[in-house]
C-alpha cells in the first residue's frame, strides 16, 4: 500500500517537472495557430522524455550516481565544461521563463506590471528552497500542480472530438503556409516537453529519496505514468487553444492574451483558473529548475550537495541556487516579453539536448555503471533518433523564425 | 584482498569523486602526480583535488583565469594532495581517511559558510 501509494505520489509529481511555462506558452500559441495539427510534436517529445526519465531513474537505482557526476567521470571534466555551461546557460534562460510567467500571472491578477513582481518571486522561490526539504518542494508543487487539470475538464467540455486528436497525434503533417513558425513551433514543442532539467532533477531526486532496486517497477510506472499524465494537460492546453482561440482568429504572442482560453468553458471564472494554473506551474517548475541547476554544479565540481542538508551544510550548492535565481530575476527584471522569451528558451533547449542526452545514452550502455540494467538497443534508438532529429530541426528553424519574427 | 584488481589512474582515478570518512563530498580527483626516481620505476605520488589544477587541464587560458581567481581568497595548503596510504576505497567514489572540514579542499566551502550563508535567514543552523 505504501509502495502504491508512492507511485501515485510520483505520478502526480511529475506534472510540476513537467507542465511549465514552456508546455503553456507552446501550447497554447501552437493550437491557436495550427489547430490540432501540431499534437504530432507533443506525442514525439512524449514518448522521448518517458524514455529519458526511466532511464535517469535507473541509472540512479543501478549505479547509485546521477548523471552529471557519471558524466564527469566517465568523460572527464575538460569535456564536460563546455556542455555544462551551455546547458546553465540554457536554464538560466528557462530559469527567467519560468519566473516571468509567475509575474506576468500576478499582473494579469492585480494590474501590477509584471517586472515589479520579479524580485518578491525571486525571494518567495529562494526562502522555499532555503528553508524547506527535497519532500515538501516536490509534493507541494504536486498537489497544487493538479490546479493545472481545469484545461482536460475544459477541453472536455467543449467537446474535443477525440478520433480526431488521435489522428493529429499519429499523423505529422505540414501546413501549406506559415511553414517556418509551424516547425519553429514543432521544435518548441518538443523542447519543452524534453528539457533536460527535468531527467537531471529526477536522477539526483531517486538519489535524495535513497531509491533501491526494489524500485526497478516503481520507477518505470512513475516515468511512464508521471510524463503520460503531465502531456496529457499540455495536450488539453494545446486543444483548449485550437477549439476558442483560433476560431477567433487569436494569435498568442503574450499571455494575456492565451488567458482567454479558459473563458468559454468556465465563464469568467476561466481567467483566474487561467492565472492560477500560470502561476503555480511555472512557480513548480522555477524550484525544480533552481534545484536542478544547483545539483548540476555541485556534481560537476563535485561539491557536497543536497536539498536537505541544511544551508550550512552545503554552502556552495545553496549559494548556486541563490545566485542563480538572481541572475533570472534580473533577467525577467528587464521587461523582455515572457512568452517570446518561453519559445525561445525551449528551442535552444532542442538544440543543445544531445550535449546532455547523448553522453547520458553512452552511460546507459556502461556495465560499470549499469551491471545488468544496461539499455536495450530499442530504447537507445529511441532517444537517440528524436533527440538528433529535434536538434536538426531547431538549428533549422531558429534562424528562420528569427527573420521571420522582424 | 581478495583479487587482483588492475586499475587505469586516468580511466578510473581522474575525476572520480572524492568522499571523506563520513562519505561526505570533498571534490573530485583533478590530477595525479608521479615520482620519477632513478633507478627505480616511477610512482603515483600524491592525488590533488583542487580547482585550478582542474580548469588548467581544460585549457591554458582557463588555468591562469582560476589560478587568479584563487590567489585572491584561499589560503595555504593549495592544491590539497593526498597519498595512497589516505585512499580507504576506491570503487566508483574514492573515499578517503580524512575529515573534510579540516581539509584545504574546504576553503571556500568554510568561507561562504562564514561570510554570507551566516547572515542569511535560518544560515546558522
Amino acid at each position: 500500500m505504501k509502495r502504491f501509494l508512492g507511485i501515485a505520489l510520483g505520478i502526480v509529481t511529475s506534472i510540476g517537472g513537467f507542465l511549465d511555462a514552456g508546455s503553456i506558452a507552446t501550447s497554447s500559441q501552437a493550437g491557436a495557430a495550427f489547430g490540432y495539427s501540431l499534437l504530432w510534436a507533443l506525442a514525439l517529445g512524449t514518448v522521448c522524455v518517458i524514455f529519458l526519465v526511466e532511464m535517469s531513474g535507473r541509472f540512479a537505482i543501478a549505479s547509485q550516481h546521477t548523471i552529471t557526476d557519471a558524466i564527469r567521470k566517465r568523460f572527464g571534466f575538460p569535456a564536460l565544461v563546455v556542455p555544462f555551461a551551455l546547458t546553465m546557460l540554457v536554464n538560466l534562460l528557462v530559469l527567467a521563463s519560468e519566473l516571468g510567467g509567475v509575474c506576468v500571472a500576478l499582473e494579469l491578477a492585480t494590474g501590477i506590471g509584471f517586472q515589479l513582481w520579479a524580485i518578491p518571486v525571486a525571494i518567495a522561490l529562494w526562502l522555499l528552497l532555503w528553508v524547506a526539504t527535497f519532500d515538501v518542494v516536490e509534493e507541494g508543487t504536486a498537489l497544487l500542480g493538479l490546479v493545472t487539470l481545469c484545461f482536460v475538464v475544459a477541453a472536455w467540455k467543449l467537446g474535443a472530438e477525440p478520433a480526431e486528436l488521435a489522428r493529429a497525434l499519429v499523423t505529422p503533417s505540414l501546413p501549406p503556409d506559415e511553414r517556418a513558425h509551424y516547425l519553429f513551433l514543432a521544435v518548441s514543442i518538443v523542447g519543452a516537453t524534453i528539457a533536460p532539467y527535468l531527467f537531471l532533477f529526477y536522477s539526483s531526486g531517486a538519489i535524495e529519496d535513497d531509491w533501491d532496486k526494489s524500485y526497478l517497477t516503481p520507477n518505470r510506472l512513475i516515468a511512464a505514468g508521471g510524463m503520460l499524465f503531465g502531456a496529457l494537460i499540455s495536450m488539453a492546453v494545446l486543444v483548449v487553444a485550437a477549439l476558442t482561440l483560433k476560431p477567433e482568429g487569436i494569435h498568442v504572442e503574450s499571455y494575456e492574451q492565451a488567458a482567454l482560453m479558459l473563458l468559454p468553458a468556465f465563464g469568467r471564472w476561466g481567467f483566474w483558473l487561467f492565472i492560477v494554473s500560470l502561476a503555480v506551474a511555472c512557480f513548480g517548475a522555477a524550484l525544480e529548475l533552481s534545484l536542478a541547476s544547483a545539483y548540476a554544479m555541485a556534481q560537476t565540481f563535485g561539491w557536497n550537495w543536497g536539498e536537505n542538508l541544511r544551508p550550512r551544510k552545503a554552502a556552495r550548492f545553496s549559494m548556486a541556487y541563490t545566485v542563480f535565481i538572481a541572475l533570472a530575476a534580473l533577467i525577467v527584471l528587464t521587461g523582455l516579453n515572457p512568452m517570446k522569451l518561453t519559445l525561445f528558451s525551449m528551442a535552444i533547449t532542442a538544440v543543445i539536448l544531445p550535449l546532455t542526452a547523448m553522453p547520458f545514452l553512452i552511460l546507459m550502455n556502461d556495465r560499470t555503471y549499469m551491471g545488468s540494467h544496461v539499455n536495450s538497443r530499442f530504447s537507445n534508438i529511441v532517444v537517440a533518433l528524436i533527440v538528433l532529429v529535434a536538434a536538426v530541426l531547431a538549428i533549422v528553424s531558429i534562424p528562420l523564425e528569427i527573420i521571420g519574427s522582424r | 584482498m581478495k583479487r587482483r584488481r588492475l586499475i587505469y589512474l586516468v580511466r578510473d582515478v581522474l575525476d572520480t569523486q572524492v568522499l571523506d570518512r563520513k562519505k561526505r563530498a570533498i571534490g573530485k580527483v583533478d590530477g595525479i602526480g608521479l615520482e620519477l626516481r632513478d633507478g627505480a620505476p616511477p610512482r603515483v605520488a600524491y592525488f590533488e583535488s583542487d580547482a585550478v589544477t582542474a580548469w588548467r587541464r581544460f585549457g591554458r587560458r582557463s588555468g591562469r583565469w582560476a589560478a587568479r581567481m584563487a590567489s585572491r581568497w584561499r589560503g595555504p595548503g593549495h592544491p590539497y594532495r593526498f597519498p595512497w596510504l589516505r585512499v580507504r576505497e576506491l570503487d566508483i567514489d574514492m573515499e578517503i581517511d580524512v575529515d573534510v572540514e579540516r581539509t584545504p579542499a574546504f576553503d571556500f566551502e568554510r568561507w561562504l559558510r562564514e561570510h554570507v550563508v551566516r547572515y542569511l535567514p535560518g544560515g546558522r543552523r
